[in-house]
């Protein structure tokens, strides 16, 4: 049987994705229920190793990606005839013209790799090639359990492709086999690294806080989610926050009908507690930050059998 | 002496750190000192700014993203488009017309242009919208990507085109240019940060942001840009003073901090920028962080040879 | 009326081999046709999309369109693969969960027994996630 696999998005960055993630896998370790694997999908700044760190440094497996191309440019091949220019093969404003030396030059960062350059030009002067775009590690955490999480190459403009082969890596693990759940911590944002996150799980957590970005993000997230026809649950952070926006932030919710799985306190013990490495759940068990996460571990699990 | 007006991009890596805090409030500083500033919001999955100074969007403009139509009374069956398509946006099978799945399409319009039969056009989809408008006082340039529509950097282009077509009409209008960021370190942001005569990336003072710094570091570094960095909510837990030093250790330089103020907090619910002229906080902690820090950008621009 | 099925194998294909799970990344595709809703021939292609970088499920669809399928019947498909065979009018049926041959998989599509597929029941690059 597969796993059932939830994802962790909010629009808005910094509202606690990581933190509540942290804490989830930490709860799910020590539920004799369940054997989990964590993932972490932020590939353009995985973040879950700092507080999910290794077991030791030699059992750290690193594999390479390589599923990102780019151009590279064929100077002996050149004739100089500026085709490539005046006739715009490039629609990702990658290809620039140096007066100095008569020729095309690529750059890097914004190439696509898409290939319009080597089939238009009648020289052949462009070839395509696949480079390093980033790179799954994998490891046994310090709490037990596995956890995978891509990292990409700067420039690789390819997050979505690596997020989709980090959580197919995963499969690939011995512990997949026992495995029931799957929790992953997405990246911020609504674009295709989130997408590609979203797309296939069983439920998503959105998380969100009472502030108007924090409302705001929250519901293009949930168009997204909405989009792909998956079930899915609210979490508020720092949900007592002082804010003059409180109200309207409530009656926005309860209106929506959306289904609320639990309300975070603002407390100081969760980034006291990712200060040491540890979840929240288990540098500070009897916080009000941790009171409030084991709630929602148990109402997610309970929205997952039925 | 250089007239352009000049460019400053707020960036962070790290999600939640306070780029759009800052940048809103940058921006405001630089108005009420007697600039011409015009600000735009890059972060186009989850653009905040409008909200910060309390106003609404307007005049929305698409952004309009390729994708292919085929005339079936011009195609051949040939296959040439399909069998040349990078991420296999064109499905052929024999004896059929070239189907487009236009979900994976790049919009590198190579089927459009290599077709022998001139048999595929150009059907241009918004992939997005942009909003020119002026909100809570400041000109505001923002971009929002239709949620999902995968493709942001071509919402951020939409704007930076917008934006050299307003410098080239109207050199004079705007001395002071403010980009905001989205989160982390791909092309979207990129692009933002390529425009850039200075960056200015904000941190806070945990691991979590010390790493997303260094590797937004890393991007700047690679696009040959002078950055200083901002810690926001160096308060946070006492650790302002080890983070400063390690930053400093690291050589790198700061702008300043801003301490956690509940009065920004408040500010910013409300819709108000904590920097504004009639702001109630001029009392505030956070409010005289801005000030100081405000003050090393003059310093810092001037030191460019800003006008 | 011919029928002709597509069905992602595990191994060599055939009507013993089993039912792959994974539409874009299977070895092979088994193509069973069958007339007046008897076997009449069973025929195996290589799956070259199978190590593809990116877009084997729309690969794999132009694989089983070149080969003249009508139908399909697969386990877990992506949206781009389930666009792709909805364009190419392939009718698409799911696969029970447990795993099957492909001979018990036919048996099923004669007697009506499979449900069809009309939107994709996990993410693009085969992401993680049971059936539905």
């Amino acid at each position: 049987m597969d796993p059932k696999a939830i994802g962790i998005i909010s629009g808005k960055g910094g509202v606690g994705k990581t933190s509540l993630t942290a804490s989830l896998a930490s709860l799910a370790n020590k539920d004799p229920d369940v054997n989990a694997i964590i993932l972490d999908c932020d590939v353009d700044a995985p973040n879950l190793a700092l507080i999910l760190p290794a077991e030791s440094e030699d059992q750290i497996q690193s594999h390479d990606t390589f599923t990102t191309l780019k151009a590279t440019f064929l100077e002996d091949k050149c004739v100089q005839c500026k085709q490539c220019i005046e006739e715009h093969f490039c629609e990702f404003n990658a290809l620039k013209w140096d007066e100095e030396n008569s020729v095309p030059i690529i750059d890097y960062l914004a190439c696509e790799g898409c290939g319009a350059c080597k089939v238009l030009c009648p020289e052949h002067a462009f070839e395509i090639n696949a480079v390093k775009s980033g790179e799954i590690i994998s490891y046994q955490t310090k709490i037990g359990l596995p956890l995978v999480y891509g990292k990409t190459r700067l420039g690789s403009t390819t997050s979505g492709k690596l997020v989709s082969e980090s959580k197919e890596y995963a499969k690939q693990l011995k512990e997949y086999n026992e495995c029931d759940l799957i929790i992953i911590d997405g990246p911020p944002g609504i674009g295709c690294p989130v997408i590609a996150t979203v797309s296939g799980l069983d439920y998503v957590i959105t998380i969100t806080e009472p502030t108007p970005s924090g409302l705001h993000d929250l519901i293009r997230a949930i168009e997204v989610v909405q989009q792909f026809d998956i079930p899915f649950g609210i979490v508020i952070n720092k949900a007592d926050l002082d804010s003059p926006f409180q109200e309207e932030f409530k009656k926005y919710i309860a209106d929506t009908k959306y289904r609320v799985l639990g309300k975070i306190p603002f407390d100081l013990s969760i980034p006291k507690a990712m200060s040491f490495a540890e979840a929240v759940v288990d540098h500070s068990p009897d916080s009000r930050a941790s009171i409030a996460i084991k709630k929602i571990y148990n109402t997610v699990k309970n929205e997952l059998n039925n | 002496m250089d007239n352009k007006a000049k460019i400053i991009c707020v960036t962070g890596g790290k999600g939640g750190t306070g780029k759009t805090l800052c940048a809103v409030n940058i921006a405001v500083m630089f108005k009420d000192a007697g600039h011409n500033v015009l600000l735009i919001d890059g972060d186009v999955e989850n653009p905040n700014t409008f909200l910060l100074l309390g106003g609404e969007l307007e005049n929305p403009k698409e952004v309009p993203f390729f994708k292919p139509k085929i005339i079936k009374a011009k195609c051949s069956k040939c296959g040439l488009c399909a069998e040349n398509c990078a991420t296999h946006a064109l499905l052929h099978v024999k004896d059929q017309y070239p189907i487009p799945i236009l979900s994976v399409c790049s919009g590198c319009q190579l089927c459009y242009k290599i077709c022998p039969e001139e048999a595929i056009e150009p059907d241009f989809q918004p992939i997005g919208w942009t909003y020119y408008t002026s909100v809570g006082g400041i000109d505001l340039l923002l971009g929002e990507l239709k949620p999902s529509e995968m493709r942001s950097v071509a919402v951020v282009e939409a704007l930076l085109e917008q934006m050299e077509e307003i410098m080239e009409k109207e050199p004079d209008k705007y001395d002071r240019i403010v980009l905001d960021t989205a989160p982390g370190a791909h092309c979207d942001v990129e692009a933002l940060i390529d425009k850039a005569d200075i960056v200015i990336p904000v941190t806070e003072p945990t691991k979590f942001g010390k790493l997303d710094l260094l590797r937004i570091i890393e991007l700047i570094q690679l696009l040959k840009k002078d950055y200083k960095a901002i810690v926001n909510r160096s308060s946070l837990l006492g650790f302002r003073e080890q983070f400063l030093e390690e930053l400093k250790e690291a050589n790198i330089e700061i702008l300043g901090d801003i301490p956690l103020d509940d009065n920004i907090v408040q500010s910013y619910c409300q819709g108000v920028p904590i920097m504004a002229k009639n702001s109630e906080y001029k009392d505030a902690e956070g409010y005289k962080a801005f000030q100081q820090i405000f003050i090393n950008l003059k310093k810092w621009l001037d030191s460019l040879g800003g006008n | 009326m011919k029928i002709v099925i597509a069905i992602p194998s595990m191994k060599e294909g055939g009507l013993e081999d089993i039912v792959n799970p994974n539409f874009g990344r299977c070895k092979n595709f088994t193509f069973v046709e069958l007339k007046e809703g008897e076997i009449d021939s069973v025929k195996v292609v290589q799956n070259e999309a199978m190590n593809a970088m990116g877009g084997a499920g729309i690969q794999a669809g132009g694989i089983i369109g070149n080969n003249n399928a009508t139908a399909a019947i697969i386990g877990s498909i992506g949206p781009n693969a389930v666009e792709s065979l909805n364009a190419l009018n392939i009718e698409t049926y799911q696969a029970p969960e447990k795993q099957i041959t492909i001979k018990e998989a036919v048996n099923l599509f004669k007697k009506n027994a499979l449900k069809k597929i009309s939107s994709a029941n996990v993410g693009s690059h085969y992401g993680l996630g049971g059936q539905g």
